[in-house]
């Protein structure tokens, strides 16, 4: 056990309600039980997310922030999902310069039937964000 | 008659341009004849925190305050200015944004020829450390911005509303004549490799330009002279991080159809060259990270 043990990640998850959005209520329903930490965000579409949300949750101390849309070529707006998906990537490189670690932003497609996927994805990225260590981010507005 | 206002400028953190923006400005006479100067710190040192401590409480009517703020000194003038003057402008993108200085707060910290402030901070914007009522923004104020503020501030009958910022609400491209195709970003080019064809919207033409995210006010006078707008005045109002909002239209705007459009898009991404200093040429310091931080990795 590292110092880091005790330290409970929160996670912002930004979910497409047609599809991972579903796949989260499914797990609800279904009751298979997921970490605690996440705190969902419903959008219309991955493509709708700015870089001022993903931003602004950093800067009020998020310590990852998961995105969850369709798969490519799933999208219910045309090719929305891999807009969103490419504005990500730049955003990455950008906080790449800023010393962050672009790991804690993951992006992840789970159809809306795929309950189980989703729990493991939520589990497998609370644990890595929870090996990673909080924010470095302390400069809060 | 009423009494003139009294006005003190302090520039001593700044490049200078900011105090010349203002000698070289068409309103500067009808300004020094309307008001009382006080000081006009253009160095270090030329207005000391103790010759500052001499005035009295709220007794400079309006301050212009011009450069960044980086370190416990600067914090504790900006903080006994604050307490001698009534109204206090962050005039030019130091003050407003932490401007060009603020690149520094992307440096690793080794590298920096600066002591950070008390609680681990470098370049801050001004309202950072103090309240500001005003904001003049610009890398230096354009002509009609320092025009504006001077016949509202100054030459008025009554100042104006606390938070004014003399720039326009909509963007660059409001003000800007070129033609907007909206034709899909296939390459990034830079003006000076090849010349801009001066009819078409720079975006257009793969040119970075930070117009759509920029508060405009300036005329467009980058754009008009055939340069991308680097984004000095500031975001838009709405816009929280300048330079992550023009990321985000960027990766809009760059578009291929096919199987593999998505690897040549991000082909495109992959080629802009210095992604912070473009996007955040001027705003690092005013941006939701602020800083370079330390993840680990």
């Amino acid at each position: 056990m590292n110092e880091k043990s005790g330290f409970e990640p929160k996670i912002v998850a930004f979910l497409c309600k047609w599809t991972t959005y579903a796949a989260a209520d499914l797990c609800g329903v279904s009751r298979m039980p997921y970490p605690p930490n996440i705190s969902i965000i419903r959008v219309n579409c991955t493509g709708e997310i700015t870089a001022d949300m993903i931003l602004s949750a950093f800067e009020d101390g998020v310590d990852g922030i998961l995105i969850g849309g369709c798969r490519p070529g799933h999208c219910r707006y045309e090719d929305s999902n891999l807009k969103g998906s490419n504005r990500v990537y730049l955003l990455k490189r950008a906080l790449k310069e800023f010393g962050l670690n672009p790991e804690r932003i993951r992006e992840v497609g789970i159809a809306g039937a795929q309950g189980l996927i989703f729990q493991r994805a939520v589990e497998k990225f609370t644990a890595d964000i929870r090996a990673l260590g909080p924010s470095p981010v302390t400069d809060h507005a | 008659m009423p009494k003139p206002k009294s006005v003190a400028i302090y520039a001593a953190n700044g490049c200078g341009g900011c105090s010349q923006s203002l000698l070289v400005s068409d309103r500067l006479s009808a300004l020094l004849d309307a008001v009382h100067p006080v000081f006009w710190a253009t160095q270090p040192g030329d207005v000391t925190q103790a010759e500052i401590e001499q005035y009295d409480d709220r007794e400079i009517d309006i301050l212009l305050y011009a450069g960044p703020v980086y370190d416990d000194e600067s914090i504790a003038t900006a903080q006994l200015l604050r307490r001698v003057a009534k109204r206090i402008v962050a005039y030019g993108a130091c003050a407003h944004l932490g401007g060009l200085c603020g690149l520094a707060n992307l440096a690793p910290e080794a590298t920096l020829h600066l002591a950070p402030s008390k609680d681990g901070r470098f370049i801050q914007p001004l309202s950072a450390v103090i309240a500001v009522d005003y904001i003049l923004p610009g890398c230096p104020p354009p002509p009609a911005m320092i025009a504006r503020m001077v016949d509202e501030l100054f030459l008025g009958d009554e100042l104006p509303p606390a938070g004014t910022v003399f720039a326009a609400t909509k963007a660059v491209c409001a003000e800007c004549d070129r033609r907007h195709l909206a034709t899909p970003l296939t390459a990034i080019k830079r003006f000076h490799a090849t010349p801009p064809d001066p009819e078409v919207c720079l975006l257009d033409q793969g040119y970075i330009c930070l117009g759509p995210v920029t508060r405009g006010g300036c005329a467009a006078v980058c754009p008009r002279s055939d340069r991308p707008c680097t984004g000095c005045a500031g975001p838009l109002a709405g816009v929280h991080d300048q330079g992550g909002t023009i990321l985000h239209a960027l990766a809009s705007l760059v578009r291929f159809t096919g199987p593999d459009g998505q690897r040549r898009e991000r082909e495109v991404l992959d080629s802009i060259p210095d992604i912070a200093g473009t996007a955040y040429k001027y705003s690092v310091a005013a941006s939701a990270l602020k800083r370079r931080v330390n993840d680990g990795s």
